[in-house]
């Protein structure tokens, strides 16, 4: 196992990391803001890869376009099933959790329906590679490392230094309080739920070209997002971060000496962070 | 009350005499697969009494049918005694994993449940050798003959069923009915306060636990003997989210919610002849609209019917 | 003496809730427990009925070492609390809510409970006389019928208080019960309490409302900042520095 060999491994971890990051902040925005454990989430990250699919082989848009216009068509779903399916229940625990699930299915359902069962691709926007410490190392993934950093610090900043981040604070907080203080606890959701899938779209947007686009690509999302989450602790964006990391790069290592133990591991880590530590590394109670 | 044991002596009897009526293996395959899924169903349904929200049953389901495999073709044991057995490996497995989960509630409880459904699944995928991995174990064997029985068609295997159907359906109602069956729903409706009068919490919820996973594994053998064939396929996550499901359609709060559930879940797609590629969909619009426009589920229909027309 | 508390001591994370707390309640008595708001008087109620372990220190319950005992298990010796929110089986009567209290104060067996026959006969018709007995006691037989959730405060506190009553206890701890009461419901209450010790029931009372509390105590305990700052009779902890001090600037004083 050479050093270049290792630098590879290294960043594929990053990039996994990082976009594991940007699908389980999403996630946990929800959870963190809304109380509901949106299984549909990985559903927007299928629908934002078929969507920059269609968008870019079918109609032949070029692919930054088509990267926005993903991310804009996920977030207005996201906000149309918010109305539909999930604000109905929203003060309810148990149902929201299976109205989510419904959801899920519903949208995993009709997908391989309406976009065929087959696998597509996307083709990469930079197919050259650079050389750095020795590794070849793709463009292409690097360019994904970028933007996704890239939407993090987005994230990050919106929500510390925007009106409309601290009401999203205020209210994942204490709900009541905060409307009570006069924020819009309705606007929130629907500003939350609209950010969370165009956070989800982009990811699978930006792992298009890299990885296969079919159907099934939703539920594997929705898995890691969890196991995420859980690792960094539910309902904070600064725990999806680490989380994401620390889970890309023990997937990258462990797929490449491990094999197929390596899932098993991540499931393994999440019901002993459960049962040990169920707040993650920095989670709130 | 009268009318509930009526109307379920009723039901019994029609499913003891339907084959008599027709032996369409159609029909029949219906109601077998009915019986598996309520049989799991059940199961869920005690443990949500307790307030533990699974999304991880169909583990259960899987240790049970392996389980079995393995104890018949591999152990040489007959199914009549690799059937029990797999009840109880599952409720042992249960027994394991319920005493350092149990305690906690909520969504990290779900997560935690189903978190194990996936590793079950993984484990057997991975481990090609002695479980057969992703391809499965085929060529399961149905179970020998009973008292010179042949369960190798469905009339024998209908019964089967039905009379492990109508064990579990008993002891759900027993529990029920007694003592325990109120502590259950009161762990379920306020556990600090069951709690400060003195009930142990973590050994009522254990007990649920453990008795609902017996019968997933049941279920589990039944199935593996009755389509020859166990596969991780057959118990992903979307299997434990049907078993949530089916209690959810059928209804909760009765103890022939899962009944009615499984019974209509399994027709529905059949009815509509559309191959398995639309279940999810169709399965979810079902879910949906129960939840929006019968939240009691099916079985609450004939009461909000009744209300209705005419009037309360 | 019932209870005793000895160097009680509750950390959570870096949080110090509890620390070096020593006090104990007497048979028969009323013992009040005050603290301004964040004192730790519910950590410390919490920690005695054993919902929280204590990370150092031990209670003593009739001579019993407690320490680190579940709720049910010091619940079942005869340790019985209420809840400051509403806990009540919301949807179901009143009526309903004493009788699963009884219920749920089993001893039997698992096969026991699941076949009980005639054993349940013998069982339920003591566990209504018992129920009926309370309910008169707190003169809550008006409103059996009601749904918890139906109750107004005072009542819902009344029903708390049935719920742990069924659970015969030999100390009940009350935490905040006056909370959200007018003054006709919290002296309606005190006079329960009242009546409660006479039957022999030790009470120990968590509450910040000074006023309502001297009037009925025996004895008090105050903390602040989860430590013990004064121990001794109404007269005594009026007259006391340190307690005129931590209540400072409050309005109940």
């Amino acid at each position: 196992m050479t050093f270049a060999f290792f630098i590879q491994v290294l960043v594929n971890g990053l990039m996994l990391g990082v976009t594991y990051a940007v699908i389980a902040s999403g996630f946990s925005l929800i959870y963190g803001i809304m109380r509901l454990l949106n299984f549909a989430h990985g559903d927007f990250y299928m629908l934002g890869a078929f969507a920059t699919f269609l968008l870019c082989e079918k109609l032949g848009l070029d692919y930054f376009s088509s990267f926005l216009l993903s991310m804009i068509l996920v977030a207005l779903l996201g906000v149309i099933v918010y109305y539909i399916f999930f604000r109905p229940f929203r003060d309810e625990h148990d149902p929201s959790l299976v109205i989510a699930l419904g959801v899920a299915m519903l949208i995993g359902g009709l997908a391989p329906l309406v976009f065929g069962t087959d696998d597509q691709s996307v083709a990469p926007v930079f197919s050259g590679v650079i050389r750095f410490l020795g590794a070849t190392l793709s463009l292409e993934r690097i360019f994904v490392i970028i933007l996704a950093i890239g939407l993090m610090i987005a994230l990050t900043l919106f929500i510390k230094f925007s009106k409309t981040g601290q009401a999203m604070r205020a209210v994942a907080q204490d709900q009541e309080a905060a409307a009570l203080q006069g924020i819009g606890v309705n606007a929130t959701f629907v500003t939350c739920m609209g950010i969370s899938s165009a956070l989800a779209g982009a990811a699978g947007s930006l792992l298009a070209p890299l990885f296969v686009v079919n159907p099934y690509i939703g539920t594997h999302a929705v898995l890691k997002a969890l196991v995420v989450v859980v690792i960094g602790g539910l309902g904070s964006i600064p725990g999806a971060v680490a989380g994401g990391l620390l889970l890309g790069f023990v997937e990258s290592i462990g797929n490449t000496f491990l094999g197929g133990i390596t899932e098993i591991l991540g499931f393994v880590i999440v019901m002993i962070v459960l049962i040990v530590k169920p707040q993650g590394l920095f989670g709130h109670a | 009350m009268l009318k509930n044991r009526l109307g379920t002596l009723i039901l019994f009897v029609a499913t003891v005499l339907f084959p008599l009526i027709s032996q369409d293996p159609f029909f029949l395959n219906i109601l077998i697969t009915t019986g598996i899924w309520a049989i799991a169903v059940w199961g869920v349904r005690l443990v949500m009494s307790t307030g533990q929200m699974t999304l991880g049953h169909a583990a259960y389901m899987a240790v049970g049918a392996y389980a079995s495999s393995l104890l018949v073709m591999k152990a040489g044991l007959s199914f009549w005694l690799a059937l029990p057995l797999s009840g109880l490996t599952a409720a042992l497995v249960a027994l394991m994993i319920g005493l350092p989960t149990l305690r906690i509630k909520g969504v990290y409880f779900s997560i935690i449940t189903f978190a194990f459904a996936e590793i079950i699944r993984l484990i057997i995928i991975n481990w090609p050798n002695f479980l057969g991995g992703s391809g499965g174990i085929p060529g399961i064997p149905s179970p020998e003959p009973l008292f010179s029985i042949p369960f190798t068609n469905r009339v024998a295997f209908y019964y089967l069923v039905l009379f492990i159907s109508v064990i579990t359906y008993s002891v759900m109602w027993a529990i029920e009915k007694s003592r325990i069956g109120k502590i259950f729903s009161a762990i379920h409706e306020g556990d600090d306060l069951a709690q400060s009068v003195g009930v142990n919490l973590m050994k009522y919820k254990l007990i649920a636990f453990c008795i609902g996973c017996f019968f997933a594994g049941l279920s589990g053998s039944i199935y593996a003997h009755y389509f020859n064939f166990a596969s991780p396929e057959f118990f992903t996550i979307w299997q434990s989210v049907y078993c949530l499901l089916f209690v959810i359609v059928g209804g909760v709060g009765h103890v022939l919610g899962p009944l009615v559930g499984s019974f209509f879940m399994t027709l529905v797609p059949e009815l509509l002849r559309k191959t398995k590629e639309y279940e999810p969909v169709v399965y979810a619009l079902i879910l949906i609209l129960v939840m929006f426009l019968l939240p009691g589920g099916l079985i609450s229909l004939p009461v909000r019917l009744k209300t209705k027309i005419f009037g309360r | 003496m019932l209870l005793k508390i000895e160097n009680l001591t509750k950390n959570f994370g870096g949080v110090v809730a509890l620390w070096q707390l020593d006090f104990e309640v007497r048979q028969g008595e009323i013992l009040g427990l005050l603290g301004p708001n964040g004192s730790g008087k519910t950590t410390l109620f919490n920690v005695i009925s054993g919902f929280f372990p204590p990370t150092a220190g031990s209670i003593f319950f009739e001579e019993r070492d407690i320490t680190g005992y579940k709720p049910h298990r010091i619940a079942q010796y005869g340790l019985v609390r209420t809840f400051q929110g509403t806990n009540l089986f919301k949807h179901r009567t009143v009526w309903e809510n004493v009788l699963i209290a009884h219920h749920l104060m089993i001893r039997a067996g698992f096969l026991e409970l699941l076949l009980n026959r005639s054993l349940a006969r013998a069982d339920e018709a003591a566990a209504e006389k018992h129920s009926q007995e309370i309910l008169e006691y707190l003169n809550l037989t008006p409103v059996k019928r009601e749904l918890a959730q139906n109750l107004p405060h005072g009542l819902q506190r009344a029903l708390g208080v049935a719920i742990a009553l069924a659970a015969e206890p030999r100390l009940l701890l009350l935490d905040e019960p006056l909370t959200g009461m007018n003054p006709e419901e919290s002296r309606q209450f005190i006079e329960l309490v009242r009546g409660l010790r006479d039957r022999g029931i030790t009470l120990m009372i968590v509450e910040h409302d000074m006023k309502a509390i001297m009037g009925v105590s025996d004895r008090l305990v105050v903390i602040n900042f989860g430590q013990k700052i004064a121990e001794g009779t109404p007269e005594e902890i009026q007259k006391n520095p340190k307690v005129i001090e931590a209540y400072l600037g409050s309005e109940v004083w």
